[in-house]
């Protein structure tokens, strides 16, 4: 079994703050509570952190012109980037502020680009500049367009790496993540709130949920008027460094009007990938995170009509990610965030239809709870920063400079022992990945930590020295899982072994 | 730790049948090798293929995987090859110096000549994009393999394997013997991608049903696979509406093609040739990087171990030849060497005009029966193969004298 929790004992005690969902969101207010004298919960059904839709999106930090002036998304977006960047700073997360280029492949699609423009200047954005073909061409080599908006200031960030990274600092610092928690219920009581889940009750002065695509139901079950959310499913290619090689900033389509996404974009990944997506397309059910093969030649189609060199041959994953999205398929386009208080409960805090660009906006939503709700009842102090323990997200090794890698073979020989190929992670990486915090030992989550499995050769070449590692270690073959003990990768030995 | 030698005559890199036999080929010519492998134990892939079928060209034996291996690295030894092992080259640069990482050691070494012999890789589901969830229980058929006989793990009791390579076929055998239920082979071509003698020794042997002109078409289960279903293709490459069935099973095995792993040759600047996805080569084996050469699954996919052992040596002799300077292989390669029709690719791709013979690597395009693969240059035939019967699973050699070329060469079925 996965080691679900940090420290049990707390479920008996009332916390200060009891969190649900361990998302960007969530993590992101885990990681600004833990600055904060008070006691912290986070409670999330998966075995990790990140698992949702906020591993599952395009990773980029938006610039903040995609959304009308007056609106929480627009306000959090640009507050949340700044935020967001000054966060990446203090953990070590890796980001980059590439540009992006938004492109018309038809004139009319010019007004669309001028109403972006002009939106993103109301917020704030700077920069801007609607530019011709050939300047487009100059700034993303071997893009076909008639128009297109730069916006240099949109970026790219892990999204995976950066929520894993805040909740490790914040389990460093004293936040209990309950890890395989499935809450289902929010229960107001005499003395507090309780969260009711099939594991065990957590007991909080203050609830905040944070559970995604999960919150609308939710909320319902104490705020009956609480709105529905709509999972709206989003499918991603993933191509080889290879194709990252000649493409340095995202190039996104003129959005699509009434859509319930951005339109299929090629973005670049602070590794060196490219992703290629998403679709848009509602579903019932909110874990349906299949991919089709008609939507992945869709994606490739869209994405080639922008970039014609598009290297099809250079696939080498899918993903799908749920947008909460608040609009229902009748009505298309974005609904707002919706931060909500329960009508007659003090300390519930809703936290509704957070999609596109919750990623960005996640530590101004944070920032938000804290300064505007909990701190105007609450005098919690700041942790002073000599006290607090710091666990950055490492550096990876394949980017060091060739001197600092002798360098580090030098202080930990394991360095020089590269056990995934495709993207140069050293066993002292896997092994830094492995002791998380939060005690997260499936495969995908030492994946999301130290990359092992996740080249293009999907883990051919490094699954067996994973294997030899951990049976080294004491695994037995039933004990390797992929997402949680529902995914075991084996079912047993093939002959006993003598275990003396 | 023991020290190995950083400034050596010829390097090769990858010490499976290939690069062992260049390793040994070249020392044996006189010069001072060093053979460099990522594994702790020398053989590559050879060491996990416990099954029997090597050797049979190579020593007229039937040798298992293992045992082929360590005739390749007696034959090292005993030419003096330095063997370095758990050894990853993560950069060659195109003067010939090698970034070398090992536990404790990141150090370079200096060569006159490199051998490139690091095999190949398994197409992943993900290149194939195989729609459907992302559970637990899909694995290439190598990994399943090296799983199975390496590690001692049960990877799964109800299997499905799509692909018919020859790992997959194996492993169909591989998995009854210890107790799985393999439910079917799927083939989305008309004719099996593997040998002839696998289909008959490891699914008819057995009654392990095989599906032409059908693939897996969607992958079902949360967590762990639960089924899949599978649909026929017709000859246009496109799924038959109605034709879809579903497979219980827990795991999915996938056999469906090796890419030569070239990124290392890649940043060296070698030339890729893009049917092959391995280098474009001359008569020696030489790449388009001068010394930088290549053989084995790196070059192009072999249909049998022996091939890939015999092609090594053949580098291995050239690299050699190239250090001492005896013959010329760095003489301009003019005569440009083409698949025509029915033929897939060729290797090597370029030659020499003052080779005399060249033998030619070459796979068909699809099945046939009696046919006769020509090698044409201007008005004269320069090479002639004669078969009963072609198919795309087995590597065909003809020999070319170039001679009595006149021009660049194409080859061709007939």
């Amino acid at each position: 079994m996965n080691r679900t929790t940090c420290k049990k004992d707390t479920a008996d005690q009332t916390v200060d703050v009891a969190i649900i969902g361990a998302g960007v969101v969530g993590s992101s207010l885990a990681y600004a509570l833990s600055k904060l004298r008070c006691s912290v919960a986070v409670i999330e059904k998966e075995h990790d952190v990140g698992t949702g839709a906020s591993g599952r999106n395009s990773g980029v930090i938006h610039a903040g012109l995609n959304y009308a002036p007056d609106t929480l998304r627009a306000r959090f977006c640009m507050r949340g980037r700044d935020l967001l960047m000054a966060w990446c700073d203090e953990l070590n997360v890796p980001y980059t502020v590439c540009g992006k280029l938004i492109v018309a492949s038809r004139m009319k699609e010019i007004d669309g680009l001028r109403r972006l423009q002009s939106m993103g200047e109301a917020n704030g954005v700077p920069g801007m500049a609607l530019i011709g073909p050939d300047q487009a061409a100059a700034l993303q080599p071997g893009i076909h367009c008639v128009a297109a908006l730069h916006v240099p200031s949109s970026g790219i960030v892990s999204p995976y790496a950066f929520t894993v990274a805040m909740a490790e600092e914040a389990a460093v610092n004293g936040v209990t993540f309950y890890l395989g928690w499935n809450a289902e219920r929010i229960r107001p009581t005499d003395s507090d709130l309780a969260i009711d889940a099939p594991q065990g009750t957590i007991r909080a002065r203050w609830v905040v949920n944070a559970a995604g695509i999960h919150a609308g139901r939710l909320a319902q079950t104490v705020d009956p008027s609480a709105p529905d959310l709509f999972p709206c499913v989003g499918e991603y290619l993933i191509l080889d460094k290879q194709a990252g090689e000649s493409l340095g900033m995202s190039v996104y389509p003129a959005p699509p009007v009434g859509g319930a996404g951005l339109g299929v974009h090629l973005t670049p990944t602070t590794e060196g990938n490219v992703l290629l997506g998403p679709s848009d397309e509602y579903v019932d059910d909110p874990e349906q995170t299949s991919c089709t093969g008609k939507t992945a030649d869709r994606l490739l189609s869209e994405a080639q009509a922008m970039w014609p060199d598009l290297p099809a041959n250079l696939v080498i994953g899918a993903y799908a990610g749920i947008r909460a999205k608040r609009t229902s398929p009748e009505t298309g386009g974005f609904g707002d965030f919706l931060i909500r208080r329960t009508p007659n409960v003090d300390r519930i805090i809703h936290l509704i239809g957070i999609e596109s660009p919750g990623l960005t906006a996640a530590p101004a939503i944070a920032e938000h709870v804290i300064q505007e709700i909990l701190l105007a009842c609450e005098s919690w102090d700041p942790v002073p920063a000599s006290e607090r323990v710091r666990r950055p997200w490492p550096t990876r090794f394949d980017e060091l400079p060739e001197e600092d890698k002798a360098q580090r073979v030098a202080d930990d020989p394991d360095h020089g022992d590269i056990i995934c190929r495709c993207e140069g992670v050293t066993k002292a990486e896997f092994l830094h990945a492995l002791s998380n915090p939060l005690g997260v030992k499936t495969l995908t989550g030492i994946k999301y930590r130290c990359r092992a499995t996740m080249g293009r050769c999907s883990g051919g070449y490094c699954l067996p020295r994973i294997v030899e590692i951990l049976r080294d270690e004491g695994w037995a073959p039933e004990q390797f899982t992929l997402r949680g003990p529902a995914s075991p990768s084996f079912v047993g030995t093939l002959i006993e072994e003598d275990h003396d | 730790m023991t020290e190995y030698a950083h400034t050596v005559d010829v390097a090769v890199i990858g010490g499976g049948p290939a690069g062992l036999a260049a390793a040994a080929a070249a020392a044996r010519e006189g010069a001072d090798v060093l053979l460099i492998d990522r594994n702790p134990q020398l053989g590559g892939i050879l060491n996990q293929c416990i099954h029997d079928g090597f050797g049979l060209h190579a020593f007229g034996e039937v040798l298992t995987g293992p045992e082929f291996a360590h005739r390749y690295l007696h034959q090292a030894l005993d030419a003096g090859v330095q063997l370095q092992s758990h050894t990853l080259v993560t950069h060659l640069s195109p003067d010939g110096a090698l970034t070398c990482s090992r536990y404790g050691a990141r150090e370079t070494v200096h060569t006159k000549a490199t051998v490139l012999a690091m095999g190949c890789r398994e197409r992943t589901r993900g290149m194939i994009r195989i729609p459907g969830t992302r559970p637990a229980g899909v694995y290439t058929a190598g990994t399943a393999q090296w799983l199975t006989n390496m590690a001692n793990i049960r990877i799964g009791r109800r299997v499905v394997i799509l692909g018919s390579g020859d790992i997959g076929l194996i492993m169909a055998r591989r998995l009854t013997w210890e107790g799985a239920e393999v439910v079917a082979v799927i083939e989305k071509l008309p004719y099996p991608s593997g040998l002839p003698r696998n289909i008959n020794q490891c699914l008819l042997d057995y009654d392990i049903p095989l599906h032409l002109s059908h693939s897996v078409t969607c992958i079902h289960g949360k967590d762990r696979v639960e089924r899949v279903t599978v649909s026929r293709f017709d000859e246009h490459g496109c799924t038959v509406p109605g034709s879809e069935f579903e497979l219980a099973c827990d795991t999915l095995l996938l056999s469906v093609g090796l890419i030569p792993e070239n990124e290392l040759s890649r940043h060296a600047g070698v030339a890729l040739d893009r049917t092959t996805c391995g280098a474009d080569v001359t008569d020696t084996y030489m790449t388009s990087v001068p010394g930088v050469f290549s053989c084995g699954n790196v070059l192009h996919i072999h249909d049998l171990a022996d091939w890939a052992a015999e092609e090594g040596e053949r580098a291995g002799v050239s690299a050699a030849q190239y250090v001492d300077g005896t013959t010329r292989p760095s003489d301009p390669a003019s005569v440009a060497v083409r698949p025509g029709d029915g033929v897939r690719y060729v290797v090597p791709q370029r030659a020499r005009q003052t080779a005399e013979t060249v033998l030619l690597s070459l796979r068909v395009t699809a099945p046939r029966g009696p046919t006769t693969i020509r090698a044409v240059s201007g008005d004269a035939v320069v090479g002639e193969l004669r078969l009963r019967k072609a198919h795309p699973a087995t590597m065909e050699q003809v020999t070319i004298r170039l001679s009595d070329a006149s021009g660049d060469v194409e080859v061709r079925c007939e």
